[in-house]
């Protein structure tokens, strides 16, 4: 059984979440008060993760800190058909690889900007939204040349990757760190599809996208 | 960039929720806006809390060092802390479980929302919302029903009172759905109270509120209040639930438009679900507040049916 | 800003909107929200919920409705009219309800929209009919007049990634505003249009098209060849402007919002053509109806519309349509054996290309849709009305069945619908009484507190539904019936008196009708809004009589003190009530 060290309004914790209900992976979450009671940084809890970060997982006493390394580690032992993480097909998983790199930034910006606005974090916040836009400038291109091709996600596969499911919420939530997506669409309409993958989960802050029928 | 400055007397000399006291004696200080003026809450632990307001224009959230600074009365009230930036009354409203002894009752976070307190004030009020907004929590579709309910508004103060609904998981220590009964009570123009049915003690109430900090006009800062009688369940789940309501309410309040709230009884559409909301906006309209609200320039003041003929 | 309104500019792509998303764009600062129904209409609105300003973008196109994300409103394909307010399933939102509907339509595959009503003068008429190549659409955060400046020193590189020497041109639109860049390749067989989307007073978007449409296997080359020099086009524009850092940040309600009530709160009589008509089952004709101007009025599932009918009657019938089929109304009439000129007229005198007068529609027989279950009953006729609300819920997550019972295949009408509904619908055909009412309680059962039964049909089959259910242990609120022949079902309220004290005039409230209706029939012009006792629009002072208060605008110490009255739903106790007026 997997056990989640987990905060809901965190969008670290969330891809977690996301790849969990994917994978059907059975697990149980336990709530950390990361707000206000910043429960990350009490003694307990640095001798889960000394760096007093969330989300960890325990997965049968083997403890992993770090979304990506959680994400690639279930993906691995859970995707039997190895798409989310495609450890098979060289250069997908150079792609994932490198989206998953470029997600590093959007949640250094539009994530951050989030913090700021929503919990009064001390950051930059005008060169967190500004980073955040061009990075967004980026994906929005890259999306509308994936559909111009018939490929419905950020890398050239059939099915999403953790590529996709990593900038998800950096990008889904950035408009609580004010930053508007009015000017991406192909951005937008990737975030319709993405809600409306099986077993896809909502988390507070997340609206629906409808279905398709 | 200039933030408005607040020029109603009403607000100007309301106690506002500026700051939960763990936080600034843990993590302060605390630096923070009230109606578009820059504070900051200090105090660690042993010290007096003491509050400053930089009278300063702001630019991108920065202060300018040469402000001067104005110290501002302080006062400790159900976890926050509370100032004022004109003539505050003696008396801050009460709430008198808050005192009873064997309830916990705690901040659960402070949360900015970027539109006005007025419309994160009206948010609260709302039952309508619950099967949409907090589908699974607070509510389920298909049962959408606003029953009838009760809006008395005297001594100033609203309440609601007699309203129902149905509930999945009305709160943390609530297992399936029920019927929940609630009586809301708005005792401060920015501090709505409500009050249910405890799933412990179905004689004693729990209450839940949130005193909104108006940051600026369309800035927010809900500061959550909770009053429980609960003993099943730990610290960090009751958080987790509140922090899913509010993280559930967010996105909907960010994109409410215009963010001030309109008080023309024609800008918006109520509907009998409404009630509280209604006697709500006719309260501000009455307290004479401009700042954070939209006035209706086209009110028929004494002469109700100048549009006839 | 004032200049340029009254015209048309391209605001989304239509390939923007596949697959149900919800588009959001601006034009002058007016926030839009465009969506298209299944029915491949699209929509363009402003982006706002009337009853508390939620963005319309952020809530869900089921196809045939836009849903508000934050109490579940339903706004209606084509008119915007609100068709569901969930939080009082068993009331009709008032007509008033109605979003604001930016004109719109779509060509060489962009929709086009403009604040106002203009002309039919395009910016671009393309002479060539094929559908063009439609560019990425690029917006600039560069104020409208910078883009114009920058695109008239601006050279493109057009061709298959040659350096194809290029023929610049700019073209000037008859309106005399430059909004579109026209440019060709020298040997003129392609030519680019570049089109400009005036977004706010920071924000432009540039639109663009290339025709005729190049040859399939080129397309992708010439899409990403255009992006880039736009790309370029865009970083020098951006780069020459100083650059407010404030840019980044959110405007806070610097644009006028303005209130928008949608037009026409009264609808009167409207014109309305026979589009086509047919025998859909033996004695039932089915008549489609599209008006002679204009659009249609919003409708609700078992609403009905009166037909006005050259002979002098009245007439009327339940509409058939699903959601969001707004285009036409569809209704079925049965011949009547003792038609008195109703049925009988409509059978043998009305034909296609016919017009005639309609007014509603009207909605007293309203399907609630917070139950998770639904039982439908329909005998013969009956079942027009609750055709409409199985579609309407065929749409939702809600359960229903659709019981229809006829006397034999033959006369099963509206077939042509059925597919949809699966074995949601059952048909029973040529029961005898006993067997109907048999079939009835074993569809029935007892009450479980989770259903809802609606029943229309001949009279003496919705009161055996009626019974059986109430036998059952049924509650009459849960027991919803439409008798067939359409008389008004008078309110329950006694008739009283109205006098206007300014004017003297005494006037008679009837029952069925509420002293606002009066007043406007007798010329005092009230201004109303909800209609329904909450936004406090048609207040007038009380100076006598005890009122019957049924509004909640008022509180409770106001009801008391008896000195205001709500005239859209409050009536009377004593037998006058003297006005303020």
């Amino acid at each position: 059984m997997v056990t989640l060290y987990d905060y809901e309004l965190s969008v670290n914790c969330y891809k977690v979440r996301l790849l969990l209900n994917f994978l059907s992976i059975s697990h149980q979450l336990h709530p950390i008060d990361f707000f206000p009671g910043w429960e990350h940084k009490s003694e307990w809890f640095k001798e889960v993760n000394p760096l007093g970060h969330i989300p960890v997982i325990d997965d049968d006493g083997y403890v992993l800190r770090d979304a990506n390394a959680i994400l690639i580690y279930l993906a691995t032992k859970h995707d039997t058909l190895n798409s989310w993480y495609p450890v098979e097909q060289p250069s997908l998983l150079g792609e994932t690889a490198q989206w998953m790199m470029f997600a590093e930034g959007t949640t250094n910006t539009a994530s951050a900007a989030r913090l700021h606005d929503s919990l009064g974090y001390e950051f930059d916040i005008d060169a967190c939204r500004a980073g955040a836009h061009r990075l967004f400038r980026t994906l929005d291109e890259h999306l509308w040349f994936q559909e111009q091709r018939n490929l419905n996600w950020v890398c050239s596969a059939e099915a999403p990757t953790l590529a996709d499911l990593v900038l998800f919420p950096d990008v889904i939530l950035s408009e609580e760190g004010g930053v508007n997506r009015v000017s991406y669409p192909a951005i937008r309409r990737w975030t319709d599809r993405f809600r409306r993958l099986p077993r896809f989960t909502l988390m507070a802050g997340v609206l629906e996208a409808g279905i398709l029928t | 960039m200039f933030a408005a400055r607040c020029e109603d007397a009403a607000l100007l000399d309301l106690w506002h929720p500026v700051a939960a006291i763990p936080d600034v004696r843990e993590r302060g200080p605390v630096s923070t806006q009230l109606l578009g003026q820059m504070l900051v809450v200090s105090g660690q632990e042993g010290e007096e809390i003491s509050i400053k307001e930089f009278m300063a224009p702001m630019v991108h959230g920065q202060v300018f060092n040469q402000g001067r600074e104005v110290s501002l009365p302080v006062r400790e009230a159900f976890g926050f802390v509370w100032t004022s930036l004109g003539a505050p009354p003696e008396r801050l409203f009460d709430i008198p479980e808050f005192h009873e002894t064997d309830r916990w009752s705690e901040n659960s976070g402070s949360f900015r929302v970027h539109t006005s307190a007025g419309r994160t004030v009206e948010n609260f009020l709302d039952l309508a919302h619950f099967p949409f907004v907090h589908e699974g929590y607070l509510g389920e579709q298909p049962y959408t029903e606003v029953k009838d309910y009760s809006v008395t508004f005297d001594d100033r103060e609203i309440w609601a009172t007699g309203c129902e609904f149905y509930q999945p998981i009305a709160a943390v220590s609530a297992t399936d759905g029920q019927v929940t009964k609630y009586t809301y009570r708005l005792a401060h123009p920015f501090c709505p109270l409500l009050y249910k049915t405890s799933p412990v003690d179905p004689k004693r109430f729990d209450v839940i509120g949130i005193f909104v900090q108006p940051m600026t006009e369309v800035r927010a800062c809900a500061h959550q209040f909770l009053s429980l009688l609960d003993e099943t369940n730990d610290d960090a789940t009751i958080k987790r639930f509140q922090a899913i309501i509010f993280g559930q309410d967010k996105p909907i309040l960010e994109n409410q438009v215009p963010k001030r709230l309109p008080l023309g009884s024609r800008a918006e559409t109520p509907i009998t679900a409404d009630k509280t909301s209604i006697q709500y906006r006719r309260w501000l309209t009455e307290l004479g507040i401009s700042y954070g609200v939209i006035r209706d320039n086209t009110q028929r003041d004494s002469e109700p049916c100048s549009e006839i003929f | 800003m004032a200049k340029g309104i009254a015209e048309w500019y391209p605001v989304a792509s239509i390939k923007d909107l596949r697959e149900r998303h919800v588009f959001q764009t601006e034009l002058f600062g007016h926030e839009l929200v465009v969506w298209q129904a299944d029915d491949g209409y699209v929509n363009v609105w402003e982006n706002r919920c009337l009853h508390r300003g939620s963005r319309l973008s952020v809530g869900i196109n089921d196809g045939a409705e836009l849903v508000c994300a934050y109490h579940g409103w339903r706004y209606a394909n084509q008119t915007a009219g609100c068709t569901y307010i969930p939080a009082h399933p068993s009331n009709s939102p008032a007509r008033t309800i109605c979003n604001r509907v930016y004109p719109s339509f779509v060509r060489h595959g962009f929709v086009w929209s403009a604040l106002e009503q203009c002309s039919d003068q395009l910016v671009v008429e393309l002479t060539n009919d094929d559908e063009p190549l439609v560019l990425r659409s690029l917006p600039l955060d560069v104020p409208l007049e910078e883009v114009q400046k920058h695109l008239q020193n601006c050279e493109f590189n057009l061709g298959e990634g040659t350096d194809d020497q290029v023929q610049k041109h700019k073209y000037a639109p008859a309106v005399g505003e430059p909004y579109s860049y026209k440019y060709r390749t020298s040997n003129s067989s392609f030519s680019v249009h570049l089109m400009l989307q005036p977004f706010d007073d920071k924000k432009t978007v540039i639109h663009g098209l290339v025709t005729p449409a190049p040859k399939k296997e080129s397309r992708l080359d010439w899409l990403l060849s255009l992006n880039t020099q736009l790309a370029k086009f865009r970083e020098e524009v951006e780069s020459s402007i100083s650059v407010d850092m404030g840019r980044w940040l959110d405007t806070d309600d610097t644009h006028a919002h303005q209130v928008s009530q949608g037009a026409g709160s009264r609808v009167s009589e409207m014109e309305v053509v026979v589009s086509k008509r047919w025998l859909t089952a033996i004695d039932i004709v089915g008549f489609e109806l599209r008006p002679v101007e204009g659009g249609l009025p919003t409708f609700q599932p078992g609403a009905h519309v009166d037909l006005h009918l050259p002979n002098g009657l009245s007439r009327q019938y339940s509409l058939i349509n699903g959601p969001g089929e707004q285009d036409r109304y569809q209704i079925g009439v049965k011949l009547e054996q003792n038609s008195r000129g109703g049925s009988k007229f409509l059978h043998e005198e009305l034909h296609e290309g016919d017009q005639l007068l309609l007014s509603g529609p009207h909605n007293n027989f309203r399907l609630r849709r917070d139950t998770p279950q639904t039982l439908l009953f329909a005998g013969g006729i009956g079942l027009t009305p609750l055709l409409a609300m199985a579609q309407a819920l065929e749409r939702t997550d809600l359960s229903f069945i659709l019981h229809y019972f006829v006397q034999s295949s033959e006369h099963l009408a509206f077939q042509e619908r059925f597919a949809q509904f699966g074995d949601q619908l059952k048909t029973h055909l040529g029961l005898s009484p006993a067997e109907t009412e048999q079939r009835v309680v074993e569809t029935l059962g007892s009450y479980d507190h989770l259903s809802q039964v609606y029943a229309c049909g001949p009279p003496a089959m919705i009161s055996m539904i009626r019974e059986t259910a109430m036998s059952l242990g049924w509650p009459p609120e849960a027991v919803h019936f439409e008798y067939f022949k359409n008389e008004i079902i008078l309110d329950e309220f006694s008739a009283f008196e109205i006098h206007l004290a300014r004017s003297g005039m005494t006037l008679s409230v009837d029952s069925g009708s509420t002293i606002l209706d009066v007043l406007r029939e007798n010329g005092v012009a009230l201004a109303s809004s909800c209609e329904q006792g909450a936004c406090g629009t048609c207040e007038v002072g009380l100076l006598e009589g005890e009122p019957n208060h049924q509004d909640v605008y008022l509180n409770e110490t106001e009801h008391e003190a008896g000195t205001r009255i709500m005239t859209c739903v409050s009536r009377s106790h004593s037998d006058r009530l003297v006005l303020d007026i």
